[in-house]
């Protein structure tokens, strides 16, 4: 038998690969095409790399699809989208990255050697050179997380209005007005059969660590669903129901929002309803 | 920082990874809305499927995209691509929820089998993606069943992303244990058809997740229990 070479190598690989198993079975296979392989790969560390980068992907692929019954293949492999909140909430979060950045440092006010030679002007010249650098940095940076803050807003009502005329446009949506605990509106949720769009003008800013969680609650079971984000004085909330593919609107489905205390468990609720609406009525 | 999307300069579109890490480096948040578009679905689609809970999932992908802004600096295209960075940075983040979890069992099943349920009693609804298993054994050896999940987790999720025909004969071949002369058969498509598009279809997935299953949680060999590991006859 003569020596396979690097082409022919990757040549039997490539065969092998099409089967589940047969790359995993090769150290035993008695096949000449396999054994002259098996001596390739031997002196060849480039191609035995290869196949048993091969062989993990095939393995890995095999153990990933064991278990997933082929009629339900299509649920188990769907293509799942992050939720279009997501997008504005981490530039937010990053932008509140970069204005801690920019946030001024204290400044020492003691040099760390006294120089008794230098003009007491010059000392004064400079501490008012740092006073006007440190209130100029201080606008500057009160006007960055202005504007920063201002963008997130924006980009928070872009992706919300973006999900309202998404849900508007299809015949089959719903409206339905959210309720304050003492009966006068505060919103109102609308949906179809995929997404869920709140809006309110009525909750107060969340303190420091306070949360407004909404949930979704069908003959007395709940679900933690989502947070309400803020943009100025418009609170929302962008869902997809494509999520949670057992779940379905009823007769008896309340969306609600809690006002959750800081450090709350988010699997349960612990804060008092601010917002309900009956989807089912 | 400027408006995301709009890039001033040149347009960062086009660049490879690793350009366009080093701009989120100096600063520039169009780079980094770029990077977030072309794999925060990945990243959230493998979280999603490895906690059951996509609530949960975009919180760890929030975390991953934003220790990218933080830590673009030690980002080295010779170690990996930025897919694999950042699904190495959720799947930390989404262990350790795992693992806090694991502090109280009475949440954890209900965690991992779909969301999170108001007042934690009453059954929730099962998630599909979530096995049983996991749940079950999750107390006796979280740490190899939560790797071994994770890689499947981002296994599915590149075989979900595969262009339809080429996932059809990975599911086939592998799902179904069918030769590449049963799916052409199944599918009336010529043999070479099926093993070219079953070739391209391993080939992409090893270009996006091959270095997923050189970690911890991936099986050393394609037999599995279950699963016929016969060798056929060459076809």
């Amino acid at each position: 038998m003569t020596a396979m070479d690097h082409g022919s190598a990757h040549e039997r690989i490539e065969d092998l690969l099409l089967d589940p198993a047969r790359l995993a079975a090769l150290p035993s296979s008695t096949a000449a095409e396999d054994v002259a392989l098996r001596e390739h790969l031997d002196g060849c560390a480039a191609c035995r790399s290869d196949s048993e980068s091969w062989t993990r992907l095939q393995a890995a692929v095999s153990d990933a699809l064991s278990g997933v019954d082929p009629a339900e293949s299509a649920a188990a492999l769907e293509v799942m989208e992050p939720p279009p909140s997501l997008r504005a909430r981490v530039l937010s979060a990053v932008r509140m990255e970069a204005e801690a950045a920019l946030a001024p440092v204290p400044m020492a006010a003691t040099p760390r050697r006294r120089s008794f030679d230098r003009p007491r002007t010059a000392w004064l010249g400079l501490a008012a050179a740092l006073v006007v650098l440190v209130v100029s940095a201080g606008l500057l940076v009160d006007q960055a997380a202005r504007l920063a803050a201002a963008r997130a807003e924006a980009d928070g009502l872009a992706e919300v209005m973006t999900a309202v005329d998404r849900v508007l446009s299809e015949p089959q949506h719903r409206v339905v007005s959210l309720t304050t605990p003492d009966g006068t509106a505060g919103g109102s949720i609308s949906w179809t059969r995929h997404d869920l769009v709140v809006l309110s003008t009525t909750l107060q800013a969340p303190k420091p660590g306070e949360v407004y969680r909404c949930w979704l609650n069908n003959e007395g079971k709940g679900w933690a669903v989502g947070r309400m984000e803020f943009a100025g004085t418009t609170s929302y909330w962008v869902g997809s129901l494509d999520a949670w593919a057992s779940f379905e609107i009823g007769p008896t489905t309340v969306f609600r929002v809690s006002l959750e205390p800081p450090g709350a468990d988010p699997a349960a609720r612990s804060g008092p309803i601010m917002l309900e609406a009956a989807l089912g009525a | 920082m400027h408006d995301g999307g709009q890039l001033i300069g040149s347009d960062a579109s086009e660049l490879d990874d690793a350009r366009l890490v080093a701009r989120i480096a100096g600063g520039e948040e169009a780079a980094f809305v770029i990077a977030y578009d072309r794999h925060a679905g990945f990243v959230f689609a493998s979280v999603a499927r490895f906690l059951g809970d996509r609530e949960a999932a975009a919180e760890v992908v929030q975390d991953a995209f934003v220790t990218l802004w933080r830590r673009a600096r030690q980002f080295d295209a010779r170690s990996g691509s930025l897919l694999t960075w950042l699904l190495a940075i959720a799947r930390h983040r989404a262990i350790d929820r795992l693992r806090a979890e694991g502090r109280r069992p009475t949440r954890d099943a209900i965690r991992l089998e779909a969301f999170t349920s108001e007042g934690g009693s009453g059954e929730s609804p099962a998630h599909p993606d979530v096995p049983p298993e996991l749940i079950a054994d999750a107390a006796t050896d979280p740490g190899t069943l939560a790797a071994r999940r994770w890689t499947q987790s981002v296994v599915r999720t590149g075989i979900a992303e595969l262009p339809e025909r080429e996932r059809q004969v990975i599911l086939l071949g592998y799902a179904e244990d069918l030769s590449q002369a049963q799916i052409a058969e199944r599918l009336e498509w010529p043999l070479g058809t099926v093993k070219s598009r079953t070739r391209r279809a391993m080939a992409q997935l090893r270009a996006r997740i091959g270095p997923i299953t050189e970690t911890d949680g991936a099986p050393t060999s394609a037999a599995r229990p279950g699963h016929a590991s016969t060798v056929r006859p060459d076809r």
